[in-house]
């Protein structure tokens, strides 16, 4: 007897813990400020020299963010003159560091906002007959022969004075052979590219110009490259103007210059990177502060990167407005939630990646061989140390708030070294954010609020509240509702309310979430359920289906800035009857992915669920 | 009558012989499970690899030591403190943490998570803390309890103290974050050795080297202190003193292995069984059989754990699966025995 009562009170014991189903996420901290709006064009001012690429650039910027750019091409000097009179101008990019210096003297450039973000080089150019029958740049000394090149006092002139003063000072030249150069000039033109033409067309033996004019008529002059050790290398600077029309946006410009795909544009005209990167723009060191504030240097951009832990929809579509995305994460644990996938709706590499299990350890996401980890802070003493004893080096993301999103977007901005398209991402959430407060920041009585989480996978439906600082809670008080359960919610997860408590709090309104199920359906088998009906939300019709697509809008995903402004727009009708929520979340998918209207009518708006039209 | 001693001791020796190769056995299964892993492919690495691969180098030295060298002392420490408990408690049910000590150790771990942040080494100092103060309790406990032998009573006290804590846990489940906090606690309960680094390894060696170094040298004692106490006292010992000695270095090691590897199941209780049914109920013999025992199934438990799946398997999953199967094997056999 006494032995079957231990054996069974043994077994009780055995089975004690067992683990319990999980959906969400935390923390707090202050709410965002407003920044004002983009207005329509901008206006650069760029070196002739950069004609072809700058005109690229700003194709490439305008289609990226719908703004106009109106490019001003003219020589240096005359560019910094007509600023310094005060042209209305919003970025400076002339073809040497003096014109820039000249503003920063006169206080219209901010010195630390100056930039580097190319380099140039001369070359020696020929028509393609060659008439003069020119070899070697000792040939441009030859007496009779005709000589174009750019103005002695633009950047080209000085930059051509120091080459032929370094070809002097050697040997193999000669003490006069810069003065017997200067002698065969016919022509000083005032830009760079009339020079190229001019030989083009055979009204000169030869020329001394930019490598990048010479590429932009490659079929039509030949060359006689200058060594290294006589060229003198012409370095480009960008900057923003300080009394320009929009500061944002000129340094969304600029930083988009500088970005990678900025930089290969460039590339693509005979630029070369501007010093400190080398001419590969792939070894560039990276240091990073991460969301627990270590400071973290990457000896190089990370080209492997694997995503670690669970519920990873959600970084991985931050992760995803950037579009070195899909070619640099290599894997990554699931990234669905239930049976939806963005992800692989949107990365044409997606069956490519390594799928890690969520439990994975040390050694499983060391098999991938990755060169850089990120994972949520939380996992930092499970997964993150053990990783890092191995040498592979970990960053941690959080995006659980607002704030953290604007936080480990700059942090993914600079591990994909895109900083630019992370401000550009950031503009747009504050931008949202900023119209959403503007219009709910007087209103006169907040209406009382109630958020509930309908589960019934359990067999009888539950339903829950968020704790205080999540997501949830927060966007409830950023639309101008009054959340009104939060003492009963002292922990960090969802927590049960029974249906007499939810009566007990006489809510104005209601939101009914749920991820497992089509909340439309929640909503409408409630609306049927006789005690519900009883509700004063329900009663007044205020018994809302939270809206989503491919996920639910509530959460710490990219889409809670959506979440917002439905929400904003279902307590406040009135000061939101001309936001029309469909075109919201296609002007959404368009900033965030790029992907156009077409491709969100057929994949995303047939996903729309909750009380969306 | 002197003819039957030589036997026995001829048997004894032989079964020493098995002791020895059960030991190199566990070396052979040490070497071989340092090789395996999912890193950099499913399986064993050969030593060319791992001479030419600085990663594998690293991850070797680095993770898989100081982990495998934690697999084994867990397994031993609990193996041996099961096979004390079962003995002086005179109860084949009984495993190293039913005194409070697993329980204890699982509420001061969920507490820590939960309050204290989810620091490695504050959780793991918490839930030594708490495996203790349950041991204490339990005993408190059973002194006060007024009816029944020491065993019973101890054994009430034990679980009533476990109930309690687990009562706390259940609270502090509730309270936990569902993404962050609660499959951390739900880990730490299932058991892993996934967070090991030589830090954590070192911070319990000296525990487990106290403990188990004490119930090795005392092993003989134990065969005299699963006695009743009469007979035991009528031996020369003091029953009383020597058995709480005994249990509490049991417990020292067994709360020391759970704080860093959090409850692992069923080695504590099975293993015992195996080596009594393989070397007869000799401590002399069953104790270090007990410690080799289970240094290898809990060795072989966490490779499996990290080399299967592309996940980690929770090691308490796998020690239940085998512990549980051994012993439907055990329960159903009609015994084997190396000796006699």
């Amino acid at each position: 007897m006494r032995k079957t009562l231990l054996l069974f009170i043994a077994l009780i014991w055995l089975t004690g813990c067992a683990p319990v189903s999980n959906i969400n996420q935390q923390v707090n901290t202050p709410t965002v400020p407003p920044l004002p709006q983009n207005p329509q064009t901008l206006l650069v001012f760029a070196a002739g020299s950069l004609t072809e690429s700058f005109t690229e650039l700003g194709q490439s910027f305008e289609k990226q963010l719908g703004t106009k750019v109106e490019l001003n091409f003219a020589n240096s000097n005359t560019l910094a003159e007509q600023i310094l009179q005060g042209a209305p101008a919003d970025v400076f990019a002339p073809a040497a560091l003096d014109f820039m210096e000249k503003l920063v003297e006169k206080d219209r450039v901010n010195a630390q906002s100056v930039k580097l973000f190319a380099r140039n080089q001369l070359v020696v150019i020929l028509p393609k007959s060659n008439p003069a029958d020119l070899h070697t740049l000792q040939d441009l000394a030859k007496p009779g022969i005709k000589l174009v090149m750019g103005a002695k006092k633009g950047p080209q002139g000085k930059y051509v004075e120091a080459f032929l003063s370094n070809a002097s000072a050697s040997a193999d030249f000669g003490a006069d052979y810069k003065d017997a150069v200067y002698a065969n000039v016919v022509s000083y033109e005032s830009t760079a590219k009339s020079v190229v033409s001019k030989v083009v067309l055979g009204e000169a033996d030869a020329g001394i110009a930019y490598i990048t004019d010479a590429a932009s008529a490659a079929d039509k002059v030949l060359t006689i490259p200058i060594p290294e050790a006589l060229n003198v290398i012409a370095e480009y600077p960008i900057a923003p103007l300080k009394e320009a029309s929009n500061p944002q946006l000129a340094q969304q410009f600029v930083d988009f210059v500088l970005s990678p795909e900025g930089q290969q544009i460039l590339a693509k005209y005979g630029f070369l990177p501007p010093q400190g990167e080398q001419s590969d723009a792939a070894s560039a060191e990276i240091q990073i502060t991460d969301a627990l504030g270590r400071q973290i240097t990457l000896p190089k951009p990370p080209q492997r990167i694997v995503i670690a832990g669970k519920a990873l929809f959600m970084l991985l579509d931050a992760a995803y407005v950037f579009p070195q995305a899909s070619e640099r994460i290599i894997g990554y644990g699931s990234a669905s939630q239930g049976s939806s996938n963005f992800i692989r709706l949107i990365d044409p590499k997606y069956d490519q990646k390594a799928v890690l299990e969520s439990d994975a350890g040390a050694e499983q996401v060391a098999a991938l061989q990755p060169d850089l980890v990120l994972m949520k802070s939380y996992l930092a003493e499970k997964l993150g140390k053990p990783i890092e004893t191995l040498g592979i080096p970990v960053v941690y993301i959080d995006f659980e708030t607002p704030e953290q999103y604007m936080r480990d977007l700059m942090v993914l901005g600079a591990i994909f070294q895109d900083e630019a398209r992370a401000r550009e991402v950031n503009a747009f959430y504050q931008k949202r954010l900023s119209q959403v407060a503007e219009r709910v920041k007087d209103v006169p009585s907040k209406p009382r609020v109630l958020m509930l989480y309908y589960d019934d996978r359990e067999g009888t439906a539950a339903f829950s509240v968020p704790p205080a600082s999540w997501m949830q809670t927060r966007l409830i008080e950023m639309a101008g509702g009054e959340p009104l359960w939060l003492s009963a919610n002292p922990g960090q997860g969802w927590a049960k309310v029974s249906l007499e408590q939810i009566a007990a709090w006489d809510a104005e309104a209601i939101f009914i979430i749920s991820y497992f199920k089509n909340p439309s359906e929640v909503v409408a088998g409630l609306e049927k359920d006789s005690q519900w009906q009883a509700l004063r939300a329900v009663r007044e019709e205020k018994l809302f289906a939270f809206a989503g697509d491919i996920y639910s809008w509530d959460q710490p995903d990219v889409r809670w800035i959506l979440g917002l402004s439905w929400m904003a727009q279902k307590l406040h009708p009135d000061r939101f009857k001309d936001w029309d929520m469909v075109q919201q979340a296609s002007e959404f998918y368009q900033q965030l992915y790029r992907l156009d209207q077409t491709f969100f009518e057929e994949n995303i708006r047939p996903k729309f669920q909750g009380d969306l039209p | 009558m002197s003819g039957l001693i030589e036997g026995r001791a001829a048997g004894r020796q032989t079964s020493q012989g098995w002791l020895w190769g059960l030991a190199g056995a566990l070396v052979v299964l040490f070497g071989l499970a340092l090789l395996a892993g999912r890193y950099p492919t499913p399986g064993l690495m050969s030593l060319s690899q791992l001479n030419g691969d600085e990663l594998a180098m690293r991850l070797f030295l680095n993770l898989r030591l100081p982990r495998l060298l934690t697999a084994m002392l867990l397994g031993m420490s609990l193996a041996s403190a099961g096979l004390v408990f079962q003995m002086l408690f005179n109860n084949p049910l009984i495993e190293p943490g039913f005194l409070g000590v697993s329980q204890g150790a699982a509420f001061g771990a969920a507490f820590c998570i939960v309050f204290l942040g989810s620091n490695a080494l504050a959780v793991q100092g918490v839930a030594a803390v708490f495996a203790l103060v349950g041991l204490m309790l339990s005993y408190l406990l059973a002194r006060r309890i007024r009816y029944g032998g020491w065993v019973l009573r101890l054994v009430l006290a034990g679980i009533a103290v476990s109930a309690l804590f687990s009562s706390g846990l259940g609270v502090l489940k509730y309270l936990a974050d569902p993404l962050t906090q609660l499959p951390e606690i739900t880990f730490w309960l299932l058991g892993g050795l996934s967070g090991i680094v030589w830090a954590r390894f070192l911070s319990i060696l000296p525990a487990v080297w106290i403990g188990l170094s004490v119930l090795f040298l005392f092993r003989w004692r134990l065969n005299i202190l699963a006695l009743s106490d009469e007979a035991a006292f009528s031996l020369g010992t003091t029953p009383r003193r020597e058995r709480l000695l005994l249990l509490t270095m049991a417990v020292l090691a067994t709360a020391a292995v759970v704080s860093v590897a959090g409850m692992v199941g069923w080695v504590g209780l099975i293993v015992p069984h195996l080596a009594r049914r393989m070397f007869g109920a000799d401590a002399r013999l069953a104790l270090p059989a007990a410690m080799l025992l289970g240094g290898g199934f809990s060795i072989l438990c966490d490779t499996l754990a990290r080399t299967l799946l592309s996940g980690e398997i929770p090691l308490g999953i796998l020690t239940a699966f085998f512990g549980a199967a051994t012993f439907v094997i055990l329960m159903t056999s009609r015994g084997f025995r190396l000796e006699r």
